[in-house]
């Protein structure tokens, strides 16, 4: 070992030593004065080993950063003293000038660190100036403690360090260089002359210390323990295998104090990818072999066995050599708490940091790379996200801002998200910026969606906050952020609820060297698309999977849901194939992009295989479909399709439900608003209907034969009574109703009439999506129709039908409402069904009917005319602002104390009703309860005139 | 770093000799420096790559690793050949990176010696004069010999065009 060897391997071991002193610092920090004693023990012996290792190769700066530390840990290892934040604060900064310095470690000794070494001292300083109750109150006990120590342990320590170093010297076999070696390292002294001037200098300086002297005894020991440590390591030579292999197990042994159990050894990187290379290669032989043997029928057995074998044994290896490159995300996650930490001082913000799945692994290379966007992600959470502790508390938030980061596995990919309770974001400000900087006229910025709205902070020169600082910057980095995660072939993505927080989820795979992918082909060019992209596989039959066309958009309509169909061959511009119709049958591979899905249609799916990535050559590095190349079974180049780039080239919007031609389920299913339980049930094949099941009052199944023929009514003798009955026939036009022995009766009321409507098959009650439905179907008793299950479904208005099937009941109501001055509603409902509904409902009804699609907009309506409604009406989930966060406003401001505020939800169970009524809700509804809403409009403006 | 390329090849040129790969493209003989020349390799199976430069012939499977592959009559705006079974694939290898680069037909080994080459004629008709980094005429032929570097920072340009 020459002396650069030396120095490599004293790098690599304070790296090592230094890697997790972060955490546990920081854990020091948080234990506060219940102190752990191992926990310090590990960093002080971490530190202590840097500082042996550096004086004894003449590193003066090091070494002395490294006393400084070593000496305030030691204080804090005897109990004298208390760390606290502001002290956790100096050793991090040594802890981090110790990584600095070791990694130009050449000019170490060139630079000036004064001033952190005098900072150290202070620390220690003010202690004793802080703290004098507990230097005297330890004192008496201090000087029995070092009597004892000085005169057993003490001397027998050094002794048994003086042995360790006579035995150290008798086996070097090279002794010149050694004390070479000695020359340059003054500051370590000899073991010899340690052993012999120490315990006096030690005596010397106990007497004038007034400080903890058993600390510097116990210092003392250990310099001159580590003094020998030193001498062994360095007169083990290549010979002395078996002392060299104990060394460094030991001394990592002590330093991390975790028992290794496991015998590693240290592998540089660049053998490792080699390996990784030659793996690849070899899984490209054994498919080019299992290829050719494929083409050869007579093959004999003893063969295909031995290719099995060799099949087994190739994959084995393959995964044996991915997983020397596996490591847990845990090494980046440990970098934040020290992140948050400073961030949070920097910021005066309070956050805690949790963290989940630092054990999960991914490859190498990725948790290298994902470290830099992580940092920018979480330093933007801070900034941007979190509040400050008077913004959070005025907001009913906690002071100390949370931020979850949480590493998982996800169908073999791995996901990290990183949540925040913070401010999240405005989509309505975001497009406003976009439109001010140009990245978006404003007509395309309105057309974005909230959800496309709030991943605007990854284009390119965005920045959302509206005071640059220095944490985050001007938010040049989101692009690059976005960029690298998919230079990785991730993703990543934002979405955020205002006022209530932020999730930016990343989606990364496992490993980047090896893909499972599934090639395709378009006429005779094979192309492999990842497997990770790859949702299913269909052929279209003609019948249930149809490809339409919408506008000038092919379509596959897939289990009720329409997907973007996009052709292989048309985006790859090669000459469309005569002899094949357009609409014909081809297959279809359904791929997920992100969050696009599109149907790729390609001429065949040929086979599955594990495809090695090969880089391209830099004239082709920026294609926009391709992610790479690989070699296939027979030796030829495929190109590697990428799914993001094709969403990217054909444009499609990654906002489903903003898109005619995508209804995708997913998506609708986020608008949690238009999520309706719906009774689904048909008089025939033909007719099916759904009545929203927050008006039924309870459902029958009764025989026909109890259904009683009145004149041109139906009625059911019921306990006693009898109840109405309505049939849809009797309003709504139906193909045929089916004659059936029971039938179902769905009763509801109806302006204190109790109704049934009878409904010959009862198919389902659940929550449906109503989203899509159509509002130009809209006919008496029928609110809309919509798809469910792939069968057109009219959405039954109950009020509407009853109005019709029985007037009479109606006369009276809409005689009263034919005042002079007609009451003025403001509406707020994001859902443009249910507040079209309302809205014409209510105008029907005489009202005057502002609206507005959500609490900021219902907010602006009422404050720009406060004097021009009577009454609020008000959805309760909306984006933006919701109708709870709009009644706080309006009870908050001295015009509007009256105003009366209906809350109308789908979801009126007693807690929502309770907060409901706390931020100031006049009244709780159930929604689409027409008479009910009636009758409260009315009894509330007649209330609030008087 | 390609002046510096630039400054080396010049410099091996004045030493004295140097041998140069001949070949056709077209009608046209062109020759390179040897020392850019890694392997002659028969036109193999190209794999296309759709949205690439006109310039780039393809991709090729070169033991393992994925090489792109020129077509100089792209570049000097000559009609490609019909059959490609005799086309060679004359793989470069400049600045660390491999190219190939689809010829018609190789032709000769010559070496050369600094005083055979002529400066390039100010009017060299179809050719693009950028490419060119000296003449050498040879009997009744002319020998147009490229600068590799120069042919790869064209196309270069092309695909930063496109």
């Amino acid at each position: 070992m020459d002396d650069g060897e030396l120095l490599g391997e004293f790098v690599e071991e304070s790296r090592e030593h230094l890697g997790d002193i972060e955490m546990q610092l920081l854990q020091i920090e948080a234990l506060g004065d219940g102190i752990n004693d191992d926990l310090v023990n590990t960093v002080f012996r971490a530190i202590h080993s840097i500082k042996g290792a550096a004086g004894f190769l003449g590193l003066t700066q090091i070494n002395d950063v490294a006393h400084r530390l070593e000496n305030v840990l030691g204080k804090i290892r005897e109990h004298q003293f208390v760390p606290d934040p502001y002290n956790v604060d100096v050793m991090l900064k040594a802890a981090d000038r110790l990584r600095k310095l070791i990694k130009s470690v050449a000019t170490s000794n060139e630079t000036d660190n004064s001033e952190l070494i005098a900072k150290l001292d202070a620390l220690l300083a003010d202690d004793r100036a802080f703290s004098p109750k507990q230097a005297a109150s330890t004192s008496s006990k201090v000087v029995d403690d070092i009597a004892a120590c000085h005169s057993t342990t003490g001397e027998a320590s050094l002794e048994a360090a003086a042995e360790t170093g006579k035995r150290g010297r008798a086996k070097s076999p090279r002794k010149p260089r050694k004390q070479n070696l000695h020359a340059g390292t003054d500051k370590t002294p000899s073991p010899k002359g340690a052993s012999k001037r120490n315990p006096t200098k030690m005596t010397d300086e106990l007497a004038i210390a007034d400080e903890d002297p058993t600390r510097r005894v116990a210092e003392k020991l250990d310099e001159i323990a580590s003094g020998l440590d030193q001498e062994r390591d360095a007169a083990v030579t290549p010979a002395a295998v078996d002392s060299t292999i104990k060394a460094p197990a030991s001394s990592s042994q002590s330093n991390t104090a975790q028992p290794s159990a496991e015998a590693t050894i240290r592998v540089g990187v660049r053998v490792l990818d080699r390996l990784m290379n030659l793996a690849g290669e070899l899984v490209l032989s054994r498919n080019q072999l299992l290829r050719a043997l494929g083409e050869h029928s007579d093959r004999s057995t003893s063969l295909d066995a031995i290719v099995g074998g060799l099949d087994q044994v190739t994959t084995e290896l393959q995964e044996t050599i991915m997983q020397t490159r596996m490591q847990p995300i845990g090494n980046v996650f440990n970098k934040f708490p020290r992140v948050i930490r400073d961030l949070s001082s920097t910021l005066g913000k309070q956050i805690s940091l949790q963290m989940e799945g630092n054990e999960v692994e991914v490859d190498k290379t990725i948790v290298e790379a994902i470290a830099d966007p992580l940092t920018h992600l979480i330093r933007n959470s801070c900034d941007h996200g979190i509040e400050t502790p008077s913004v959070r508390q005025a907001s009913g938030k906690p002071e100390c801002g949370n931020v979850l980061l949480r590493a998982f596995h996800q169908a073999g990919k791995v996901m990290i998200e990183i949540t925040d309770d913070g401010a999240g974001m405005d989509p309505h400000r975001l497009r406003q910026k976009a439109v001010e900087k140009g990245l978006y006229s404003q007509a395309a910025a309105d057309q974005l969606s909230d959800r496309d709205a709030v991943n605007l902070i990854f284009a390119p020169g965005f920045s959302t906050a509206a005071v640059v600082t220095a944490v985050s910057g001007r938010g040049v980095g989101m692009d690059v952020v976005r960029t690298n995660i998919e230079k990785l072939g991730g993703s990543v993505e934002v979405t955020s609820v205002h006022g209530k927080g932020s999730k930016i989820s990343i989606t990364l795979p496992l490993t980047l060297a090896i893909v499972p992918s599934m090639i395709v082909a378009v006429g005779d060019r094979r192309y492999a698309l990842p497997q990770a992209n790859i949702a299913e596989l269909v052929r279209t039959d003609g019948v249930e999977k149809r490809i339409e066309r919408v506008s000038s958009s092919e379509v596959l309509r897939l289990r009720g849901s329409l997907i973007p169909l996009v052709r292989l061959r048309q985006i790859l511009g090669m000459p469309s194939d005569d002899v094949k119709d357009e609409c014909s049958e081809s297959q279809l591979v359904v791929v997920e992009a992100g969050r696009s899905r599109f149907a790729l249609a390609v001429d065949r799916v040929l086979d599955s295989e594990e495809i090695v990535v090969k880089p391209l050559g830099r004239h082709l590095n920026n294609l926009p479909l391709l992610a790479g190349a690989t070699i296939l079974g027979d030796g030829r180049v495929a190109m590697i399709l990428d799914a993001a780039g094709i969403v990217n080239c054909v444009k499609l919007s990654s906002d489903a439900d903003r898109d005619d031609a995508e209804q995708s389920v997913a998506a609708s299913v986020e608008s949690k608003d238009d999520i309706q339980r719906l009774v689904l049930m048909s008089d025939g094949p033909k007719d099916h209907f759904a009545v929203s099941m927050d008006i039924v009052s309870r459902i029958e199944r009764v025989p026909v034969t109890e259904i009683d023929q009145v004149g041109d009514r139906r009625v059911l003798k019921y306990r006693g009574g009898t109840l109405q009955l309505l049939a849809i026939s009797d309003v709504v036009p139906v193909v045929s109703t089916d004659e059936t022995e029971f039938t179902y009766v769905i009763v509801f009321r109806v302006y204190g009439h109790e109704v049934g409507l009878i409904a010959p098959h009862l198919n389902d009650i659940r929550d449906c999506s109503i989203i899509n439905s159509m509002e130009t179907c809209r006919q008496p008793g029928v609110a809309g129709i919509t798809v469910i299950d792939g069968r057109s479904t009219r959405l039954l208005d109950l009020y509407g039908l009853c109005e019709i099937a029985r007037p009479e009941w109606f006369d009276n109501k809409k005689s009263t409402d034919t005042d002079a001055q007609p009451t003025r509603i403001l509406v707020c409902e994001d859902s443009a069904f249910f507040r079209n509904f309302l809205v014409r409902m209510l105008v029907e009804q005489g009202f005057k009917v502002t609206d507005g699609e959500n609490g900021e907009e219902g907010w602006s309506l009422l404050t720009e005319h406060p004097t021009e409604f009577d009454i609020v009406v008000t959805d309760v989930e909306m984006p933006e602002l919701d109708g709870l966060g709009l009644t706080r406003r309006i009870r908050a401001d001295g015009r509007f104390n009256a105003m009366p505020i209906i809350a109308l939800t789908s979801l009126a169970d007693s807690d929502s009703v309770q907060r409901g009524l706390e931020a100031g809700v006049t009244e709780y509804q159930v929604k689409m309860n027409k008479p009910e809403l009636l009758a409260g409009i009315e009894r509330l403006t007649k209330k609030g005139r008087k | 770093m390609s002046i510096q390329s630039n400054q080396l090849v010049g410099a091996e040129l004045a030493k004295g000799d140097m041998q140069i790969v001949t070949f056709t493209v077209g009608d046209i003989s062109l020759g390179i420096d040897i020392a850019f020349v890694q392997e002659i390799n028969r036109h193999m199976d190209v794999t296309r790559v759709p949205g690439a430069s006109p310039m780039i012939h393809g991709v090729v499977n070169l033991r393992g690793d994925v090489v792109t592959v020129l077509d100089p009559h792209r570049i000097f705006n000559i009609s490609p050949k019909k059959d490609l079974s005799l086309c060679r694939n004359l793989v470069l290898r400049i600045e660390g990176e491999r190219i190939g680069v689809l010829v018609d037909h190789v032709s000769d080994i010559l070496t050369v010696s600094a005083s055979q080459l002529s400066r390039r004629p100010s009017n060299i008709g179809a050719m693009d004069s950028r490419f060119i980094e000296s003449v050498y005429v040879r009997s009744e032929e002319i020998v147009v010999i490229l600068n590799p570097l120069k042919l790869l920072a064209a196309t270069d340009l092309c695909v930063t065009a496109a």
